[in-house]
């Protein structure tokens, strides 16, 4: 599993993660990105795209959720890009696509929602 | 042309059959769902968005990435309380190539089954069906001016025709309007929907891996599912829409009805005008919703009490002397020269009788099938005569069940709610002892299901006509009747 976090002036972040995200390697993505939070208070939307993530298990769907309350608390949001299919059915299965708001690509999902 | 269907949103009726995703439950055997996607291939949709919601994984399980229809189907979600539009509006330059939107419970109903060709004036103006708070439900366009009106909220003023499209699309409000339609269906609408040459002209429609075993009766029109078994007696049609794995049990009678998938039929069962799923049954007409956790218990087929039997037991009586005395004679001639050529015999038997008394009754036995005289004993019916006489002392009935061992035959006498021991039975009447328990059965629960008079008479009169006609013709009882069935 291999991360990337980039952030824009306008406070939104993009993180890029490759490979899957399970109890196998949660660890190493909830350090540095957490870290990469806490560096970056005025970042209120980040959006995670997950075009080359073909595996989630319940920990990292859990790793999701964690950061998704860290930002509502700031009252900021997390969404979902790209999911594959293989991730798409953990989260169709577990209903998060409740909580989580998706978008088909990166940049429909970097436009303000109306 | 792009097609977005939203299948997340509520819907009444999906709410109240139950667990299977309202976008995927069956409209005259075929899940609405499929009518939308039919749709999008029929307008030469290339990319269809389906925008998921309870039920998701279900309905992406069942569409597959669209190849079935030569589509090809991406997943979206809508977060919960966002506008439904809000999905468009997120690449909203992607609709302006014509846009197909479903956001509800919308039939697509067809107004032929040749779809015509499109009015060109159809496609200059959107197309739309809204709901009571004017919410667009349905809306067709191939204008990129209108699409993206819609898009910002507005809904141009003066709207297409449906008809020019060939369809008229209505909102299923509740399980009344999806009763309604899928008996309209099964009436003959579904063959708007079908391919040419998949249709039958009866009206019967029956999907693969169907066991039907005897004395089912199948009255089109119907539409029956994939996977599905029906026992004995059970009576299917008119108007039965059944869907895929339905097992129905014994003594059931079904008609203009709807049994949804996954459902089994208890036995003694009548169900007519109602919706069936799972351990439901639903009244469309009152709303009224049943759960069934013992089907058995419910609404038996005839009455505890039944009057007729005493008059079936007065005639038989009656009958069942003079058969005797007429035979006596005849009897009293034959029987003791077949006796001593060894042509045949009677042997006891322990037998369930009336009451379930355990009786002996004599059983004739052919030992030499080609002698004349045996033929003619068998045409005369005179191997009857000793269960005759019995049945004049009042130890059997006339016409009714073949008399029952009373050990070997335990496990049909439980099935039996009614027993009627009797002279004259199906097999007597075709003169071959069924060996295949499972017709036995059937031929058991048909009588106990169809005792009459009328059936009496006609058993009787069958029985004896046809061992008449069989002693003047060359071929051997057995093989020449054995191919009837009971009724």
């Amino acid at each position: 599993m291999n991360a990337q976090f980039t952030n824009t002036d306008q406070g939104v972040g993009v993180v890029k993660i490759d490979g899957g995200l399970n109890a196998a390697n949660v660890d190493d993505f909830r350090a540095p990105c957490f870290r990469w939070l806490a560096e970056h208070e005025g970042m209120n939307l980040i959006v995670m795209d997950l075009g080359a993530v073909d595996f989630i298990d319940s920990a990292g769907l859990g790793v999701l959720i964690e950061l998704l309350k860290r930002l509502s608390e700031r009252g900021g949001d997390v969404r979902l890009a790209c999911l594959q299919k293989q991730a798409r059915i953990v989260f169709e299965i577990t209903r998060a696509y409740k909580i989580f708001a998706i978008y088909d690509s990166v940049e429909a999902a970097l436009q303000i929602e109306t | 042309m792009k097609a977005v269907f939203h299948t997340g949103v509520r819907s009444d009726f999906g709410d109240r059959l139950g667990a299977t995703p309202w976008c995927l439950t069956p409209f005259g055997g075929k899940p609405l769902l499929e009518y939308w996607l039919e749709w999008a291939a029929s307008l030469g949709a290339d990319d269809v968005r389906l925008v998921l919601g309870d039920g998701a994984f279900e309905v992406e399980s069942y569409c597959g990435d669209g190849s079935r229809w030569g589509l090809k189907i991406t997943y979206g979600f809508l977060k919960d309380g966002v506008a439904r539009e809000s999905y468009l509006r997120r690449i909203s330059s992607t609709w302006d190539d014509g846009l197909l939107y479903i956001c509800g419970p919308v039939f697509p109903q067809r107004l032929a089954a040749d779809a015509p060709p499109v009015n060109p004036k159809a496609l200059e103006r959107m197309t739309w069906l809204t709901q009571d708070e004017g919410q667009a439900l349905c809306l067709l366009s191939t204008n990129p001016q209108d699409i993206q009106a819609f898009i910002k909220g507005v809904l141009p003023a003066a709207p297409g025709c449906w008809s020019d499209w060939g369809l008229e699309p209505f909102l299923v409000r509740n399980l009344k309007a999806y009763y309604d339609v899928n008996m309209r269906l099964v009436k003959g609408e579904n063959r708007r929907y079908v391919s040419q040459g998949y249709g039958g002209k009866d009206g019967a429609s029956i999907g693969y891996n169907v066991q039907i075993p005897p004395s089912v009766e199948l009255i089109p029109p119907f539409t029956i599912g994939n996977d599905c078994r029906f026992h004995a007696i059970a009576v299917i049609g008119p108007n039965a829409v059944i869907g895929n794995h339905v097992i129905v049990d014994s003594q059931t009678e079904l008609s203009d009805s709807i049994v949804l998938d996954g459902t089994y039929l208890g036995s003694n069962l009548e169900i007519k005008h109602k919706i069936v799923t799972g351990t439901k049954i639903i009244a469309p007409e009152d709303d009224i919703i049943v759960e069934i956790t013992e089907p058995w218990l419910l609404a038996r087929l005839e009455a505890p009490v039944r009057f007729n039997d005493g008059l079936r037991l007065l005639v038989g009586w009656v009958l069942a002397v003079l058969l005797t005395l007429i035979q006596a004679l005849p009897f009293a001639l034959l029987y003791p020269w077949i006796r001593l050529s060894g042509g045949g015999l009677f042997r006891l038997s322990p037998r369930l009788g009336r009451r379930n008394r355990v009786i002996q009754l004599p059983e004739w036995e052919t030992l030499t099938q080609s002698s004349l005289k045996v033929r003619l004993f068998i045409s005369l019916g005179l191997d009857l005569f000793p269960l005759l006489a019995r049945a004049a002392c009042g130890h059997l009935w006339l016409c009714g069940h073949t008399p029952l061992h009373p050990e070997r035959d335990q496990a049909l006498r439980k099935r039996l709610h009614r027993y009627y021991p009797a002279v004259i039975s199906y097999p007597a009447r075709q003169m071959i002892a069924y060996k295949d328990p499972a017709t036995e059965m059937a031929n058991a629960l048909y009588y106990e299901r169809y005792a009459s008079l009328r059936e009496d008479s006609r058993t009787l009169f069958r029985t004896f006509t046809l061992r008449l006609l069989n002693a003047l013709s060359e071929e051997p009882a057995s093989s020449a009747l054995n191919v009837e069935s009971p009724r």
